[in-house]
């Protein structure tokens, strides 16, 4: 038995350090499929665009990086009227502020596996920090982030105090991303 | 069989140590927050080369070139083990020249940084043979 150690050490390191020498690294981009979704008692809707890049690394998740942009001017809450009432000066300020946007600044791992994304969420250009979580799936040329968080729209002036619509909105995500192709 | 896989295992450590302090040096000299893109955190060759990928890429290594070694000196004795490090000198020179004529976009300081990353390893592989392979008899 103690003969058959050194071998299954031997190639047990083989095979780890082969998977972290050939770990694809580098530049990702949004692709279709994603979805960004704000849930409250009322309103609820959704953003339907999102656009950014994302560098990732299978074998070295924490030097992850995000640099998101989502335009004001893509929600959609199910009612004509009250998506244009969401972009006028009172809730996002389209006119002035058409992106929300979310960079990086660090990214860690918990003991779940999950990522903890640390950056700066800019809304009508106020910028606070949040921390977003993210379970990753897929491998090498795709990968998809998804996750959910809070968000409180009174830090960002969204709107003001009211007993109909809750400060904090519930944000549900999903982000594919895929492998930037040379231009 | 198992003194070249001591080889392989003490290669693959010494290597793992040296080219992580070699990039931590690398790195802290090149100055954070850079207003130069090309040596910024953010700079596409700092990404891809981490620490982490030439640990691995240095271990794999180590690790295949002492599996290889053993095959060469088995089938071709002493004239195997200096086929296959001769195929590593050559393979190490011709990576100089690799470097010098490596163009890619973002990653300009890897002419400065690259060369060391294709002799270091083998310096460090054929300076740990004789620990296994010689047997020099003391007076």
């Amino acid at each position: 038995m103690k003969k058959a150690l050194l071998p299954i050490f031997y190639f047990s390191l083989l095979i780890a350090s082969t998977s972290m020498a050939l770990a694809p690294t580098g530049d990702y981009e949004v692709t279709e499929g994603h979805s960004i979704a704000f849930k409250s008692a009322d309103p609820s809707g959704k953003f339907t665009d999102i656009s950014g890049d994302v560098t990732y690394a299978s074998g070295s998740p924490t030097d992850a990086t995000f640099n998101l942009k989502i335009p004001v001017n893509t929600i959609s809450t199910g009612n004509g009227m009250m998506n244009k009432k969401a972009l006028t000066k009172e809730w996002f300020e389209e006119e002035t502020y058409p992106n929300i946007k979310f960079k990086s600044t660090s990214v860690t791992k918990d003991e779940n596996g999950e990522l903890q994304i640390k950056g700066d969420l800019t809304i009508k250009g106020t910028s606070k920090e949040y921390t977003i979580p993210a379970k990753v799936s897929g491998s090498s040329s795709k990968y998809t982030f998804k996750g959910t968080f809070y968000v409180n729209r009174i830090d960002f002036k969204v709107g003001k105090k009211s007993e109909t619509v809750p400060d904090k909105m519930k944000i549900v995500y999903e982000l594919p991303v895929s492998k930037k192709t040379d231009k | 069989m198992r003194k070249f896989m001591y080889l392989g295992l003490l290669t693959a450590s010494i290597s793992s140590v040296v080219i992580a302090a070699y990039l931590y040096s690398m790195y802290s000299f090149i100055p954070e927050g850079s207003p130069d893109p090309l040596v910024s955190l953010d700079s596409p060759m700092r990404k891809e080369l981490s620490s982490v990928k030439l640990i691995g890429i240095y271990s794999s290594l180590s690790l295949v070139a002492s599996l290889l070694l053993w095959v060469f000196n088995k089938y071709a004795g002493k004239w195997g083990v200096f086929a296959l490090n001769a195929l590593i000198s050559v393979a190490s020179i011709l990576g100089f020249y690799f470097v010098l004529t490596y163009l890619r976009d973002g990653w300009d300081v890897f002419q400065i940084i690259g060369t060391p990353l294709f002799y270091i390893w083998p310096l460090i592989w054929m300076g740990c043979q004789p620990l296994f392979l010689m047997e020099i008899k003391s007076k």
